[in-house]
C-alpha cells in the first residue's frame, strides 16, 4: 500500500517535468496529476477504512534511515492535500488561460505546482528530521515562485520577497528548535517518533516554544499574520486557494506533530497559545469586515478560522492540565474537523473570486456589483461556501464550531475557575464572531454579486458550468447532513493523542440529533417553497420601490434607481468602525467641497474622498524596519553590487559558524 | 396529544399575537382598533395577490423569505412548548437554535441587499450592528446555566434548572427574564430598539428590510415577525411556569402569559418613544452586562 503512496508522489513530479516536452497538449498535465492524486489517497483512506498505521522506512546511508510513517494525523492530511490539490490542479488550467501573457512560465508553473504538491505530501507522511526539514524548505521555496507568476507588476515581486523572509524566518526557528532536541536528547535524526527530555523541563518548553513559534507563523496566527493579506491578493487565484486551503494548514499539521511526540508543554505556553488564537480571531473578522480588496477580505477570514482551530488546540491543552478528558478529547475534535472544513470551503471561496477578479480586471470590491446575473454559476458557489464558512446550519461549518461549543460548554461541569473563566471568554468571542462572520460575508456578497453594476466591464461573459469546482461545494452539504461517519474518522485522529481513549457513544448521539434536525429544516423549506410556487400566480417585474423615487429629468425622462444609491462596502465598514475604533486605525483623506454645486462627486473619485482601515500590527512592521533602514543608513554602508563580495560574507558566515560550534562542542557535552 | 396542540399553538399564535399588539396599541391611542383576527384576513388576502418582484434582484430575493420563515419553525420545534415536552430535544440545542436564527438573518439580509435600494442596505446594516452586540449575552446566559446545572443541557433542561428548589431562585428567574426581554424587544424589532410602524429614512430597521415584498413571501414575512415574539415569549414564560403542572392547565397559563408579555411590549411601545440611534448599543450592551452579572454570581455561589 504505502508503494501506491510512493508511487503517487513521484508521478506527480514526474507529470511535471514531461509536460515540459508536451507543450501543445493542454490536457495531459491536469489528467495524469488528478489520476496521481487519487493514488496516493487510496493507501490514505485505507489506514482509516482498516483503522491501523503503515510505515515503510527506506535507508540512506550515511544520513540514517528515511521513515515515511501514515498514521492518521498524517493520512488525514494527505487526504485533504490529495483532495484539494485534484480539484486546484484542474482549476488552475482555467485560470492560467486567463492570466496569459508572453512573458509569464506557464509550464515552469505547472512544475512548481507539482513539486509544492509533492514536498506538502512529503512534509505531512516523513518522520525524519532532515527529510522534513528539506520538504519544508522545498515547499516554501515552490511556492514563493509560484506567487510571483505575473511577474510584471511590481507590487507582486514586492509582496513574494516579503513572503519569503518571514517563511525563513519561520524555517529558522523550527531548525533552532530540532537542533535543541538533537543536542539535549539523541543524537539520531529520527526524533519525530519517539522524545524524552529526562526531566528536563526548562529545555522541554523552550523547545516546544520554539517550534510552535515557528509552525504559527506559517499558520497565519497574529501576530505573524502580515503575509496572509499581502501575499493571497498578488498571488494567482489557483495559488492563493491551494496555499491558504493547504500551505497554511501544514503549521496546524506541526503544531500538533509537535505536541504529539513532545507530549504537553508548560502552562505559560498553553496561556499564549490561547491569547494568540483569540487575538487572530478577532482580528481575523475586524478586518474582513474593513477592507476593500476582495482576496484581503477572504484571507483575513482565513486568519479568523485559524485561529478558532488553535482556540480548539489550546483548550485541548488547557482542560488536559486539569485532567478533563472529555473536555480535551471534544475541543481537539472540533479543532481537526475545522481543518477539513475550512480547507473545503477557503479554496472554493479563492477560486470563485478568481473568476470574479478575471472578469473585472481589478480586485477592488467597490467597482463590483450585479455578479449574480453575468456568472451565476460563480455566485451560487460563493453564496455556498460563505454559508459554510459562517457556520451556519446546515452546512458543514457548523459542526466543528458546534463541536467546540461543546467542549467550551462541557468544561463547566468542572469545578475549576480559571477553565471556567477561559471557556467564557472564549464563547463570549466564539459567538461574537459568528455574527461578525455573517456581518463579513453579507457585506462582500452583496457589494459583489447583488444589486446594481458599479462600473461596466469590457469583458463578455461567457460563463460555463464549473465543472472544475463544483465539486468541491457538494462535501460542503454532505457533511453537515451526515456528520456521523466523519466524527467517527476524526475522532480516531483525536484518540490518538489521549493514553486510554474511550469511545463515547453520547457524542455519536448528538451527531444524529444535529442531522434530524437539519432534515427537519429542509423538510420545511421545501414544504414552504411549494405553499409559495402554489400561491404565486402572475408576478410583474418592474423597479425597485425605494420609496417612491422617481427622478425626471430636463427632457421628461424617468431615471431609474442608479447603482450610486445603493450601501458601498465602505458604508457597511463605517457602521462597524463606530463599534471598534480604537482598535483599528483609520486613514483619511478628504477634498473640501466649496462649490456651490459639486459636480464631480457623481463619480468615484479617489482625489476627492479616500479612506482605508490599516491593521496596528502591520503598521508596527513597517514602521520597525523604516527606522531600522534610517538607522543603518546612517552607518553608510552602501552595498558594493559585486556578487563576489557577498559570496565572501557568506563563506565568513559558515566559517564562523564550524569554529564555534567545534571549540564549543566540548562545553555542551 | 400534546404534540397537536404544540403544533396547532405555533401554527395559530403568531397572527393572533400580531393582532393582539395592534388592538392593545389602539386602545392606548383611544381607538377601537382592527379585529383581533385581522392579521388572518391580512394572510389570506396576500395569498390571493400577485406579486410585484423588482428588476435589480435575483433568485436570492424570492428564496429569502422562505427559508427565514423555515429557520423558525424549525427553532420553534426545539423549544418546549407544553410541559417541558419539545419535539427535537437534544443536550446543548441552543447552540442550533441560535445559528439557525443566525440563518434567517443572513437571508434576510441578502434579501433586502439585493434590490439596490440605499434604505434597504440602512436597514441591514443597522439590524446585524444590534444583533453583534446582543448574541453574546445569550451565550453568557446559557453558559451560566450550564454551570449552574454542572453538565450540559438542552433547552427544555434550561428551565427546570432554576427550579424553586434552587436557593436564590426567584432573583436568578427576574435577571434572567430581564435579560431576555431586552434581547427580546432587540430580536424582534420593538420599541425603544426599532419603530415597526416607522416610515421615516432616521428610525428604519427592520420594517425597512421588506420594503420590496409583495404577496404570499409579505405573507410569509408577517407570520415570522409574529412567530418570532411568540419564540422569545416562549422562552420568559419556560422560566415561570414549571412542567410539572398537568398540560391543559400549563396550556392556559401558557396562553395568558403570552399575552401578559404581548401586553407588556405593546404598551412600551405606545407609551414611549424609540431611543436615539446612538443609544441603542448602550442598551443592548446593558443585557450583557447583566448577563456578565448573572455569571459572577452564579461563579460566587457554586464557589461557596
Amino acid at each position: 500500500m504505502i508503494y501506491l503512496f510512493h508511487i503517487g508522489t513521484l508521478m506527480i513530479i514526474f507529470t511535471g517535468f514531461v509536460q515540459f516536452f508536451l507543450k501543445n497538449n493542454k490536457h495531459f498535465y491536469s489528467a495524469f496529476s488528478a489520476f496521481a492524486c487519487i493514488l496516493t489517497i487510496i493507501p490514505a483512506i485505507n489506514v482509516f477504512i482498516k483503522e491501523e498505521y503503515i510505515s515503510h522506512s527506506i535507508n540512506i546511508n550515511p544520513y540514517g534511515e528515511l521513515i515515511f510513517n501514515l498514521d492518521y494525523l498524517s493520512s488525514f492530511f494527505v487526504i485533504i492535500i490529495c483532495s484539494i490539490g485534484f480539484f486546484g490542479i484542474f482549476y488552475s488550467k482555467q485560470s492560467l488561460e486567463g492570466l496569459k501573457e508572453n512573458n509569464y512560465h506557464t509550464e515552469l508553473h505547472k512544475l512548481l505546482i507539482s513539486i509544492m504538491l509533492s514536498s506538502m505530501l512529503w512534509v505531512v507522511s516523513i518522520n525524519n528530521t532532515l527529510g522534513f526539514l528539506f520538504s519544508w524548505e522545498v515547499m516554501s521555496l515552490s511556492s514563493f515562485f509560484l506567487i510571483i507568476y505575473q511577474h510584471n507588476s511590481k507590487q507582486v515581486i514586492k509582496s513574494a520577497l516579503q513572503y519569503l523572509v518571514i517563511m525563513h524566518i519561520s524555517f529558522v526557528l523550527i531548525i533552532s528548535g530540532f537542533m535543541l532536541t538533537y543536542i539535549f536528547n539523541s543524537h539520531s535524526f529520527n526524533i519525530l517518533n519517539t522524545i524524552s527530555f529526562h526531566n528536563n523541563d526548562l529545555m522541554k518548553n523552550i523547545v516546544i516554544a520554539l517550534l510552535i513559534l515557528g509552525f504559527s507563523i506559517k499558520a497565519g496566527f497574529v501576530p505573524f499574520h502580515i503575509w496572509m493579506p499581502r501575499t493571497y491578493p498578488y498571488a494567482p487565484a489557483h495559488i492563493s486557494g491551494i496555499m491558504s486551503a493547504i500551505m497554511a494548514k501544514i503549521g496546524i499539521y506541526g503544531i500538533l506533530r509537535t505536541l504529539y511526540t513532545f507530549g504537553h508543554p508548560s502552562l505559560y505556553i498553553v496561556y499564549l497559545l490561547t491569547g494568540i488564537s483569540l487575538l487572530s480571531i478577532l482580528t481575523g473578522i475586524t478586518h474582513a469586515i474593513l477592507q476593500t480588496d476582495i482576496k484581503k477580505i477572504i484571507s483575513y477570514s482565513s486568519i479568523e478560522n485559524i485561529g478558532i482551530i488553535g482556540l480548539g488546540i489550546s483548550l485541548n491543552l488547557l482542560a488536559r492540565y486539569y485532567n478533563n478528558t472529555s473536555v480535551a478529547f471534544l475541543c481537539l475534535t472540533g479543532s481537526v474537523f475545522h481543518i477539513l472544513n475550512h480547507s473545503i470551503y477557503k479554496s472554493l471561496l479563492f477560486f470563485c473570486s478568481g473568476n470574479v477578479c478575471s472578469y473585472f480586471n481589478s480586485n477592488d470590491i467597490e467597482k463590483m456589483g450585479a455578479l449574480s446575473k453575468k456568472l451565476p454559476y460563480t455566485s451560487f458557489l460563493f453564496i455556498i461556501a460563505s454559508i459554510g464558512i459562517c457556520a451556519l446550519p446546515p452546512f458543514n461549518g457548523f459542526i466543528s464550531e458546534f463541536l467546540i461549543y461543546l467542549g467550551l460548554f462541557k468544561s463547566f461541569s468542572f469545578l475549576n475557575l480559571n477553565l471556567s473563566l477561559v471557556s467564557l471568554i472564549s464563547i463570549i468571542v466564539l459567538a461574537f464572531t459568528g455574527v461578525a462572520s455573517i456581518f463579513a460575508f453579507t457585506r462582500l456578497i452583496s457589494v459583489v454579486f447583488l444589486g446594481n453594476s458599479r462600473s461596466e466591464s469590457k469583458k463578455e461573459s461567457n460563463e460555463y458550468f464549473p465543472f472544475n469546482i463544483i465539486f468541491l461545494a457538494i462535501p460542503i452539504f454532505l457533511i453537515g447532513l451526515f456528520p456521523k461517519p466523519v466524527f467517527e474518522k476524526i475522532s480516531l485522529i483525536s484518540g490518538m493523542f489521549f493514553i486510554n481513549y474511550i469511545h463515547n457513544s453520547e457524542y455519536i448521539s448528538l451527531m444524529q440529533s444535529i442531522s434530524r434536525t437539519f432534515f427537519f429544516f429542509i423538510i420545511i423549506s421545501l414544504a414552504l417553497f411549494f405553499i409559495r410556487k402554489k400561491f404565486t400566480n402572475k408576478t410583474i417585474y418592474s423597479e425597485t420601490w425605494s420609496c417612491g423615487y422617481k427622478f425626471i429629468n430636463k427632457k421628461n425622462e424617468k431615471i431609474p434607481l442608479t447603482s450610486r444609491f445603493q450601501y458601498t462596502g465602505h458604508s457597511h465598514s463605517k457602521s462597524f468602525f463606530t463599534l471598534i475604533f480604537p482598535f483599528v486605525r483609520k486613514n483619511e483623506t478628504k477634498q473640501i467641497i466649496d462649490e456651490l454645486h459639486p459636480t464631480n462627486a457623481n463619480t468615484i473619485n479617489e482625489k476627492y474622498y479616500h479612506r482605508e482601515y490599516i491593521d496596528y500590527l502591520d503598521c508596527l512592521y513597517t514602521n520597525i524596519i523604516k527606522y531600522l533602514n534610517q538607522k543603518i543608513l546612517k552607518l553608510n554602508i552602501s552595498p558594493s553590487g559585486h556578487i563576489q563580495n557577498y559570496l565572501l560574507y557568506g563563506v565568513i558566515f559558515l566559517v564562523i559558524v564550524l569554529a564555534v560550534t567545534i571549540i564549543f562542542s566540548g562545553v555542551l557535552q | 396529544m400534546i404534540l397537536f396542540t404544540s403544533l396547532a399553538l405555533v401554527l395559530i399564535m403568531p397572527l393572533l399575537i400580531t393582532g393582539f399588539i395592534n388592538k392593545i396599541k389602539a386602545f392606548w391611542a383611544g381607538k377601537q382598533g382592527a379585529s383581533v383576527f385581522q392579521g388572518y384576513y391580512d394572510f389570506i388576502r396576500l395569498t390571493k395577490k400577485s406579486q410585484v418582484i423588482s428588476n435589480t434582484t435575483g433568485p436570492i430575493f424570492k428564496l429569502a423569505p422562505t427559508i427565514y420563515l423555515a429557520t423558525l419553525l424549525t427553532s420553534t420545534l426545539m423549544l418546549p412548548l407544553i410541559s417541558g415536552y419539545s419535539i427535537l430535544n437534544f443536550k446543548l440545542n441552543f447552540v442550533v437554535f441560535c445559528y439557525l436564527l443566525g440563518l434567517g438573518r443572513f437571508f434576510m439580509l441578502l434579501g433586502a441587499l439585493d434590490t439596490g435600494s440605499g434604505f434597504e442596505g440602512m436597514g441591514a446594516n443597522r439590524e446585524i450592528t444590534f444583533s453583534l452586540i446582543a448574541e453574546p449575552a445569550l451565550f453568557i446566559l446559557f453558559s451560566s446555566l450550564t454551570m449552574l446545572n454542572q453538565n450540559i443541557i438542552s433547552i427544555s433542561e434550561l428551565f427546570s434548572i432554576v427550579g424553586s428548589s434552587v436557593e436564590y431562585s426567584s432573583i436568578l428567574r427576574t435577571l434572567i427574564i430581564i435579560i431576555l426581554f431586552i434581547i427580546a424587544l432587540t430580536e424582534t424589532c420593538r420599541v425603544p430598539v426599532d419603530d415597526p410602524k416607522t416610515h421615516l429614512e432616521l428610525t428604519m430597521i427592520h420594517e425597512v428590510m421588506i420594503l420590496d415584498y409583495s404577496g404570499i413571501d409579505l405573507g410569509f414575512i408577517h407570520f415570522a415577525s409574529g412567530l418570532k415574539i411568540f419564540i422569545f415569549n416562549t422562552l420568559m414564560i419556560g422560566f415561570i411556569l414549571s412542567p410539572e403542572l398537568s398540560p391543559g392547565l400549563y396550556t392556559v397559563y401558557f396562553i395568558l402569559l403570552q399575552a401578559l408579555f404581548v401586553t407588556i411590549t405593546s404598551t412600551l411601545e405606545s407609551c414611549m418613544a424609540r431611543f436615539r440611534m446612538t443609544h441603542i448599543p448602550q442598551f443592548i450592551f446593558m443585557s450583557v452586562a447583566l448577563s456578565i452579572t448573572l455569571f459572577a454570581f452564579i461563579i460566587i455561589k457554586r464557589s461557596i
